[in-house]
Order: structure tokens, then sequence, then C-alpha cells
């Protein structure tokens, strides 16, 4: 049972390494490689079994592979190497598809910026972000930042500007046309947001002070904006 | 029973030991934008509609979640999360010189597979408060102590599978790091760099720092004038 279930882990991630090959890079500097022979992967497998046996823990949280599928999610443990020749693993999540995510910033005419109130499942809790989102099947990071503004908020762009990469998702500073009014109610009772609110980036500053403002992406928005003097 | 209610089964009670343990993850709020349903019969319905509902994979380091949830207008769905196996809010921190320059690690990421200009980070212990595991890290990383620990503020770095409401600090260092460590190189650490405010922002600026924990310190410690 137990080689038959590792053996199903190893072929859906050789599948995976063909399919999405970007997954498994080795720089030639990397701190420690992944490795993909199946007499390694058993050794780090069984030593990771027996240390769960252990202490009473199912064996086959040891297994490498893609160790659980669905529609939207993957999770991978990997064998590793590290540059003193000792072996390890990593578990990582990843979603089922590639894509980026891109968040944006958006600027009024008058200087002001918008924050949306967004409900996370994640936290069960209110957060004041900026608008993101996954991009669609064969959309750039671009299209799906325009597409979020309309979406989440009714808005239309003049213009898109790239602002930089934040661990791989881009961010963009969006100037909103002229005349445009930022809507809560646009999105639709699912998305939840409830709430979206005008400020100055002074106020916004504050709101990053006082704790009011969490979110990764605003926050790095912000930084992108502060170093390249934009603000 | 069959397999398929078996499996279904056992997932849902592996989440209802979890609420008990953990009983925020399962917050209701009452402003909440959609609730977690938690009768069976709403559960199975989600679950013939979109897949297993509760806790459909674990192992020592993560569990994967998958609620079924109601909206407002009383709509079921589903939505799932990742949540770390052991609780405990990781901390990052901002190393100043008393010359005004910041420490940065570089550390090689297994997520992304590629090399990585950052500050100290560490994941938290249940029992640690934010403040030791940043001193920690500071010791472990970059062979440090700091003179003075402030609490910046709590930044959500959020995937879209989790929320972490990490800490955030700056510590003020007496003077220059050591080079790293036999152990820090082997946790894939290589190289420190010491640089100025101006230095910094060119980095941010050219693409060359991309990491949110940095991002997020660097501007909480600007705004509240922390920096020269």
């Amino acid at each position: 049972v137990t080689a038959q279930r590792r053996a199903l882990r190893l072929a859906a991630y050789e599948r995976l390494r063909a399919e999405r090959p970007h997954l498994f890079h080795n720089p030639p500097d990397a701190a420690f490689e992944i490795v993909f022979d199946r007499a390694a992967q058993d050794q780090v497998a069984d030593t990771a079994a027996e240390a769960l046996r252990g202490k009473g823990l199912p064996e086959e949280y040891g297994d490498i592979g893609v160790v659980y599928e669905d529609a939207y999610l993957l999770v991978i443990r990997d064998a590793v190497r590290f540059r003193d020749g000792r072996l390890g693993a990593y578990v990582r999540s990843t979603h089922a598809s590639d894509g980026v995510a891109a968040a944006v910033l958006p600027v009024l005419p008058d200087g002001r910026v918008v924050l949306v109130r967004h409900f996370r499942h994640e936290s069960r809790q209110w957060h004041w972000e900026i608008p993101r989102g996954f991009s669609e099947p064969g959309s750039t990071g671009i299209e799906t930042a325009r597409r979020e503004l309309d979406e989440e908020l009714g808005l239309l762009v003049d213009e898109l500007t790239y602002l930089g990469s934040l661990d791989g998702d881009e961010i963009y500073w969006a100037s909103v046309a002229n005349g445009q009014t930022p809507s809560s109610t646009v999105a639709g009772g699912h998305e939840g947001i409830d709430e979206v609110r005008t400020i100055t980036p002074a106020e916004l500053y504050t709101m990053i002070r006082d704790g009011t403002v969490n979110d990764s992406f605003a926050l790095a928005a912000c930084a992108f904006a502060v170093a390249r003097g934009r603000w | 029973m069959n397999d398929n209610d078996q499996r279904r089964s056992s997932r849902l009670d592996a989440y209802a030991r979890l609420r008990t343990q953990r009983p925020r993850l399962f917050a209701n709020p009452p402003d909440a934008a959609f609730e977690i349903v938690f009768d069976r019969a709403r559960q199975d319905e989600v679950a013939d509609e979109y897949g297993d509902v509760g806790v459909v994979y674990e192992d020592p380091y993560i569990l994967l979640v998958r609620d079924a949830v109601a909206y407002r207008d009383g709509e079921l769905g589903v939505y799932f999360r990742v949540v770390k196996a052991v609780p405990g809010a990781a901390a990052a921190v901002l190393p100043v010189l008393p010359d005004g320059r910041i420490v940065l690690v570089r550390h090689f990421r297994h997520s992304t597979r590629q090399w990585h200009w950052e500050i100290p980070r560490g994941h938290g212990r249940a029992d640690h408060p934010g403040e030791r595991t940043a001193a920690r890290e500071l010791d472990e990383e970059l062979g440090a102590t700091a003179g003075e620990l402030i609490l910046l503020g709590r930044l959500d770095t959020d995937s879209g599978l989790s929320v972490s409401g990490d800490e955030l600090y700056l510590a003020r260092l007496d003077g220059v790091p050591p080079p790293p460590t036999a152990d820090a190189v082997a946790e894939g650490i290589d190289e420190i760099r010491l640089v100025t405010v101006a230095e910094l922002d060119e980095m941010v600026v050219t693409g060359e720092l991309t990491d949110s924990f940095t991002l997020a310190a660097y501007l909480f410690a600007r705004t509240r004038g922390l920096l020269p």
C-alpha cells in the first residue's frame, strides 16, 4: 500500500514537472537543489516516515511528490540536497495553473488614492486593501489590473504604469480618468467589498502608521511610489 | 458506509477537532461578508457540488482546509485556505546600523527557486512572542544582537491562500554584523549588504528588491521617521 501510494504521488510529480518545469528550477548557484532520482527521494521519505512513526503520526506525511491536488490547488513535497550533501524535504503549495496576480493603486486626477474594504476568508476579517486579482489564462498583468479596477470599483483608467514586482506579482499605478467615481456596489455581494475610501497620500500614511493598513500589496505599492519619488 | 462517505466523514471529523482547538480560524463576525456553515446538511450540499469540505490535507507543517460558506444572499459556496499546523505569527526585522545604513541578507527561497535580497525573518513558535522570534532571527541569520527593538506594525502577506498577520520590527544594531556563519550558509544565506536609504530606494526601483516583508518594514520605518 505504501509503495503504491508513493509511486502515484511521484508519478503526478513527474507529470507536473513536465508541464511546469520552472517550478523545479535548479539554478547553478542554488542553496539547495531539488533531487529527482528515485533512490534519494525514497531515502528522504523513509527517514521522514521513521521520525513520524516515532511521534505517532501517519508516515504518509513524509511522502515525496504531489501529496494533495484539487481543481484549484496543489501541495508538493520536494526532496532536496543541501550544499553539505545532507538530504531533506520542503513542502510548498501552488495554484493549480500558472498565472500572475496583479494589484493596482488607483490614483484620481487630484492625487487622492482609493482603498477598498475587503473581507478575507483566510483571516475571517475585513482588510483595507488596493484592488487585486489573479490573471485569467493568457492575460497579462496590465490587463488583469485594468479588469480588477473595473470589476471591484467600476473605474476606467487613463494610464497604467508598472511600479514593481512583489514576490513575483505585479503592481501598477493607475491614473483614473477624469470624472470617475469609485463604487463599492459594482463588485456584487459575493466579492465581500462593502466600502471604499478616497484619501490623500498623507491620510494613507496616517492609516499605515496607526496600523489600519496591513495589506502587503497596498504597502508595497506605497513603498514603490515613495522610492520612485512619486510621493 | 461507502469509501466516499467514509472519506468525507473523516475529513469533517478532523475539521471539527480543529475548530475546537483553534476557534478563531472559524470566526463568524456579525458583519462577515459570508459566514462559515457548520451543519452537516449544508456541508454535504456544498461537497456534492464543489468537492469535499473539511481538513483535506495535513502534515506536520500545514493544513489545507476547505470551508462551506453561505453568502449574504443565502447562496452556498466553498473557500479553501492553507493554515499553519503550529500557530504563531512570524516576525521580520529591519536591522539599522548607527550610521543609518540598513542590513540586507541574500536568501535562497524554495518557493521561487531563486535568491532574494531581504531582511531577516522566521517562523514564530506557539509560546514565543514576536519580539523573541525577531531577536532569534537576528542572531541566527546575522550573528547580531539588537540594542533596541521597536515594533513597527503588522503585515498581512496574502497569497490568496492564507493571511499571515506577521510582526515587523526595527532593530538598532551597535555595529556591522560579521560575515554569514556556516549555519547561515547551510540555510541558504550567502551574503549580507549594507545599504543607505538612497541605495535601498534604487534597489526597489530597479526591481532588485521585491520581498514583501522588506518593503513593508521599510515603509513603516519611513512613515514613522525612524530612518535618516
